[in-house]
């Protein structure tokens, strides 16, 4: 007699939303604890209309902690789309670590543009051809994000700007001396133009080795 | 009376917020240093014009040693219309060093102590650039990188206005 097969058909390990979804930020109202709903639905099972039900407002008109909110959500989102083959679940966890400290409404300063989603993506862009050492985080006072890396007195700082432009720094120590050097260039040429200088070398390896002599 | 220029060992307080610190790659909750953008003029937003200059505090407007003069700066900063964070830190620079990285630059910065009526230790940093961020990231990475923080132990809780008159006076040849 034939055995039948009676188990479901399995893929290996089923997918687990958890620990994604509990980077989010809490609600703390019932609207916001709506817009945490759409925003889990929109992770769990994505549709390109989903985030256009709502006609934007006019920022002016939107409170701070609310802007700080939704730019999350959507970061999160576009992290989730644009680089869920490329960052395992500890990097993912530590952008989100790194996202939720830095929208955090009690220690934004009011004056601070909120950064843009054209300035995570070149954000996302630039890490994801750079390899290697993932970065620390900051702002601009005018909506975009900063890109560091520190090791010791040598130090990387990339302004990442729309559309995939980027403006770096790079401030290195060589035998006690100080130099600088900085430009302006897009994400997918930044391991070229930092190819002469060491820190980035040691810190990008696989980066440098793609990039044109 | 024109503003007085402030002497070159004398020292500029900034504030800076959260984001415009610079983090451990590996904990963003630990901060190593300040970041380029700390320095950099509010741009045109709105109704609101482009900053003429850069706002600072003046160190030894406050009365006391370095410790007291920092803990008057940011008191003073508190009870400013900045509204410092809880994350929030301090910046402090030397105006000679400052003025001299900027001279390497060929900027010829001038730091008046200009009160305001927020702040009577404000000083306003002239001729300051819009947009140089390796300027920028030069006196953070030197200059301008010693950090006092919001939260540290050593400075009483609370807002505290400056005084209207400095404690330090101008030698007899700049009066």
């Amino acid at each position: 007699m034939t055995k039948l097969n009676t188990t479901a058909p399995s893929r290996g390990k089923s997918y687990e939303p958890g620990p994604f979804l509990g980077a989010l930020p809490l609600p703390s109202t019932d609207a916001s604890a709506e817009r945490w709903r759409t925003a889990t639905r929109t992770l769990v099972n994505p549709t390109p209309s989903a985030y256009a039900q709502h006609a934007p407002r006019p920022p002016c008109d939107v409170p701070l902690a609310e802007r700080l909110f939704d730019a999350l959500a959507a970061f999160k989102k576009k992290t989730a789309t644009l680089a869920v083959a490329h960052f395992n679940h500890d990097e993912r966890a530590r952008l989100f670590m790194q996202l939720d400290s830095l929208l955090d409404a009690e220690s934004w300063d009011s004056a601070d543009v909120v950064v843009t989603e054209a300035s995570f993506t070149t954000l996302l862009r630039m890490v994801l051809y750079l390899e290697g050492r993932r970065p620390a985080l900051g702002i601009t006072g005018t909506g975009n994000f900063i890109a560091t890396w520190t090791e010791g007195d040598d130090r990387l700082t990339i302004e990442c700007k729309s559309e995939d432009h980027v403006r770096w720094v790079l401030v290195q120590n060589l035998d006690g001396q100080r130099e600088s050097a900085a430009g302006e260039t897009t994400a997918r040429r930044l391991p070229e133009v930092l190819r002469p200088y060491d820190p980035p070398k040691r810190w990008f390896p696989h980066a440098a080795d793609q990039a044109p002599a | 009376m024109p503003p007085t220029k402030l002497p070159p060992e004398h020292h500029l307080v900034r504030y800076v917020p959260w984001g415009k610190l610079r983090k451990d790659e590996n904990d963003p909750e630990r901060v190593i240093g300040v970041l380029g953008t700390a320095f950099t003029l509010r741009p045109a937003e709105g109704i609101r014009a482009q900053e003429e200059y850069l706002s600072t505090t003046w160190l030894e407007y406050f009365a006391g040693e370095r410790q007291e003069k920092i803990v008057g700066s940011v008191r003073a900063i508190r009870a400013s219309k900045l509204e410092p964070r809880p994350k929030s830190a301090f910046a402090i620079g030397n105006v000679g060093r400052i003025a001299a990285v900027a001279a390497d630059r060929n900027y010829k910065i001038r730091v008046l102590h200009e009160p305001v009526d927020d702040n009577k230790a404000h000083v306003a940093v002239r001729r300051w650039p819009a947009d140089d961020m390796a300027f920028f990231e030069l006196l953070a990475a030197d200059a301008w990188s010693e950090l006092v923080f919001n939260k540290d132990d050593k400075i009483p809780a609370g807002p505290r206005a400056a005084p209207d008159r400095s404690a330090w006076t101008p030698p007899p040849e700049q009066e």
